[in-house]
């Protein structure tokens, strides 16, 4: 078969390409150009994903495996349907995820166009997930075997059409399985760092992307505010605050506050101690389900809410794209703008863009 | 199977190039700055070269300066004939080796845009100079769609502005004379002519000193510091002899351009051809297939085993539009469906006809790939 494989130039989608060409598939390397090079990564100081140096390493992996190897350019994609929407997520006072829109709107929507139109047959990446062919010719997607590195959760947009071309070969290995099976085959960089940050925020700070996109819009300072009501002081700027965020709040209190709640209309962010960020359900939006289909009946699905979250059991209603969840025990820091994600054992069964969280007082106030 | 279409980016090494670099590689070891014979043997290979390329140019041998390639005589030619702050005017199909040379300087450049088939007219330059303008640039044949431009009616128009040609893609194509034609310096490559990479020259109309980009020893008469590329000057030599072969076979080179161009308005939909067909290099062909992304196609062909290109091979790494193919008009959408064939003297009829008959398939599934 032909496949193409997306390489970032890290060792995941190196040795997934390996892997391929151990199978015996002709496999296309192609590394996805989605920013410009910053006068840091010129310098070869400082880089993340795209940056020259990953781009050479991709192409090294490839000429290394003897294989051809392509750069296609998304910059223009990517600002409009990931970066951009990332700022102006936190000018709204959300917390996005930018990895779930990428996958959405970059991978598995004009690079696997790209891999169609070179006669490819799969496109495949290094995401630890697995894709399993399940009854009545549905696809099915599924966590890693690595639970700590189970990439999943930024997966759940995809469609079958998709799914169904789509393949992860690590989905059944851990990350030292990975570097050794790099090391093995000889691929040049099988002990190169994991990367950790959103790649077109090398420097994890998010505030500088966000502010150069609002231009003249970027937020005022506002008040903060205990969730009692008393003013506790002034900030810079709503965008420089998450759900759950403790530190940096300019705030001098004996107590431990929390960011609860982010007013984007009135600029005030609310703080509150830790049990105020308590939530036992949520309301999400712009569902999908992987199976096409939205489950008919109230079901019980395991809950991430977030990509770093152990998971929930919780009831769920689904409604087209909408979806009522009642946790079984109350979760912290419900931000909105995360994706959550519902799971059948190991199974994703769909997911969705956090609306609200509920909280008990909202509750006890309809009651 | 690879058949290879690209020779504006490189021209593979001819067979007698690579015979004699064989040979040299094991021989010629001298410092031509040396003193005993080795070295004295290098220094005499060089200057054999030198007096063989200024010949051809049509120039005297001491105008010519060995440099790394045509973008170092640019830069060093430039460094020279321009002040920073000086008004540069300079024809919108050239080299990036230009653009950046002429940022480097600070200059103050207006560029002058052809018709929608990249002629250019001599008056628009005419009207462009004025007293402070230190040096007018034009291309003698453009890399990316072959148009031949009147470099001497633009030397009459601009007189006394001094006038730099890159003559890279001319070398070998057509015949011209520096002097003839009046310029005041012109640059040269040998990897287009069946020469090694890595080795290119400047020719400078006696009379203007250069001033050196590359500091430290006196070779190239002070002009370029640094032991000299002897066996890449001497690969350069050889193909330089077989010049007059290379520019007999454009006319075999055109009758397949014309079956090119003929094959693909036949087989595809949407085909535009770009650049003016009546003063053209014989091998190239620049053209855009409507709603096909050249990066794509340039891929597809690619696995197919054909070699090609999406503008320049400087730009086909850089992912950015083509700036050729935007200066004809071009929306930036269209600039990106352009895609470069470039013939030689190796390619074959059998080829061309391959190449036509794959072609269509890739754009089919292109499109309904664009389309699912």
């Amino acid at each position: 078969m032909r496949v193409v494989v997306a390489m970032s130039g890290g060792v995941d989608s190196s040795v997934a390409a390996a892997l391929m060409v151990e199978q015996g598939h002709e496999v296309i390397g192609l590394t996805m150009k989605l920013r410009d090079t910053t006068p840091e990564e010129k310098s070869g100081s400082k880089g993340s994903c795209c940056s020259p140096d990953d781009l050479m390493d991709a192409r090294f992996v490839c000429d290394t495996l003897g294989i051809p190897h392509y750069i296609v350019d998304y910059r223009d994609v990517f600002r409009t349907m990931v970066i951009e929407p990332f700022a102006q997520s936190y000018l709204m006072g959300q917390t996005p995820n930018p990895c779930v829109a990428c996958n959405d709107h970059v991978k598995f929507s004009p690079l696997l166009s790209h891999a169609k139109a070179l006669d490819a047959d799969l496109l495949v990446t290094g995401h630890y997930a697995r894709v399993v062919e399940g009854q009545n010719g549905l696809w099915e997607l599924r966590k890693g075997l690595d639970e700590t590195k189970d990439q999943s959760y930024f997966l759940f947009g995809i469609e079958q059409s998709a799914l169904k071309k789509t393949r992860f070969p690590l989905g059944d290995m851990d990350k030292d399985a990975v570097r050794s099976k790099g090391k093995e085959v000889g691929l040049p960089n099988w002990d190169k760092a994991d990367s950790e940050d959103i790649c077109f925020v090398p420097d994890g700070n998010y505030r500088k992307i966000v502010e150069k996109i609002a231009g003249d819009n970027v937020p005022p300072p506002g008040q903060v505010r205990h969730k009692d009501g008393r003013t506790l002081g002034e900030h810079e700027g709503i965008h420089r605050f998450t759900i759950g965020q403790r530190r940096g709040l300019g705030i001098a209190s004996s107590e431990r506050l929390y960011v609860v709640d982010i007013d984007p209309t009135e600029h005030v962010v609310t703080v509150g101690g830790r049990e105020d960020l308590d939530a036992i359900g949520l309301r999400a939006e712009r569902c999908r389900w992987i199976s096409g289909q939205a489950p008919t009946d109230a079901s019980r699905f395991d809950t991430k809410v977030r990509y770093r979250h152990n998971g929930v059991p919780a009831h769920v209603i689904a409604h087209d794209d909408r979806a009522i969840v009642s946790f079984d025990s109350p979760q912290s820091a419900i931000a909105k703008g995360q994706a959550v994600v519902f799971y059948e054992a190991d199974k994703v069964v769909g997911g969705g863009w956090i609306e609200k969280a509920t909280t008990v007082e909202a509750t006890e106030a309809r009651a | 199977m690879a058949v290879y279409l690209d020779h504006n980016a490189s021209a593979p090494m001819s067979r007698e190039v690579a015979e004699e670099l064989r040979a040299l590689l094991l021989e010629m070891h001298g410092n031509p700055s040396s003193v005993h014979q080795s070295g004295r043997k290098a220094r005499a290979r060089i200057e054999g070269v030198r007096r063989r390329l200024a010949k051809e140019l049509g120039g005297q041998p001491n105008e010519i300066t060995f440099t790394s390639g045509a973008t170092e005589a640019t830069t060093l030619v430039l460094s020279s004939l321009v002040e920073p702050g000086d008004h540069v005017v300079c024809s919108a199909f050239e080299n990036p080796a230009i653009h950046g040379a002429l940022a480097a300087l600070n200059a103050r450049v207006t560029y002058i845009r052809g018709d929608a088939m990249g002629r250019l007219n001599p008056a628009d330059f005419q009207a462009a100079v004025d007293e402070t303008t230190a040096l007018v640039i034009v291309m003698m044949a453009q890399n990316e769609i072959g148009n031949i431009f009147p470099v001497k009616d633009i030397v009459t128009s601009v007189k006394p502005v001094p006038v730099f040609c890159d003559a890279v893609q001319a070398l070998g194509r057509i015949e011209f004379d520096v002097e003839e034609l009046g310029i005041k310096a012109a640059s040269v490559s040998a990897h287009k002519i069946g020469g090694p990479t890595g080795v290119g020259a400047l020719w400078l109309k006696a009379g203007t000193e250069l001033k050196p980009t590359i500091h430290g020893g006196p070779q190239e008469r002070g002009r370029r510091a640094g032991t000299e590329n002897v066996v890449g000057i001497a690969g350069f030599g050889t193909a330089l002899k077989h010049l007059a072969a290379r520019r007999a076979d454009s006319k075999r080179q055109l009758g397949l351009k014309k079956t090119l161009i003929a094959g693909l308005l036949k087989t595809i939909d949407g085909v535009h051809v770009h650049g003016d067909l009546e003063k053209c290099l014989a091998n190239t062909l620049s053209f855009r297939i409507e709603g096909v992304s050249g990066e794509l196609l340039l891929q597809a062909l690619d696995l197919a085993g054909f070699q090609i290109s999406s503008g320049s091979a400087c730009s086909s790494g850089g992912l950015e539009p083509s700036e050729t193919l935007l200066a004809l008009g071009l929306t930036q959408e269209q600039a990106r469906s352009g895609l470069r064939v470039s013939l030689g003297m190796e390619t074959t009829n059998n080829d061309i006809d391959e190449f036509l008959s794959t072609l269509p398939g890739l754009i089919a599934r292109i499109r309904a790939s664009s389309k699912a």
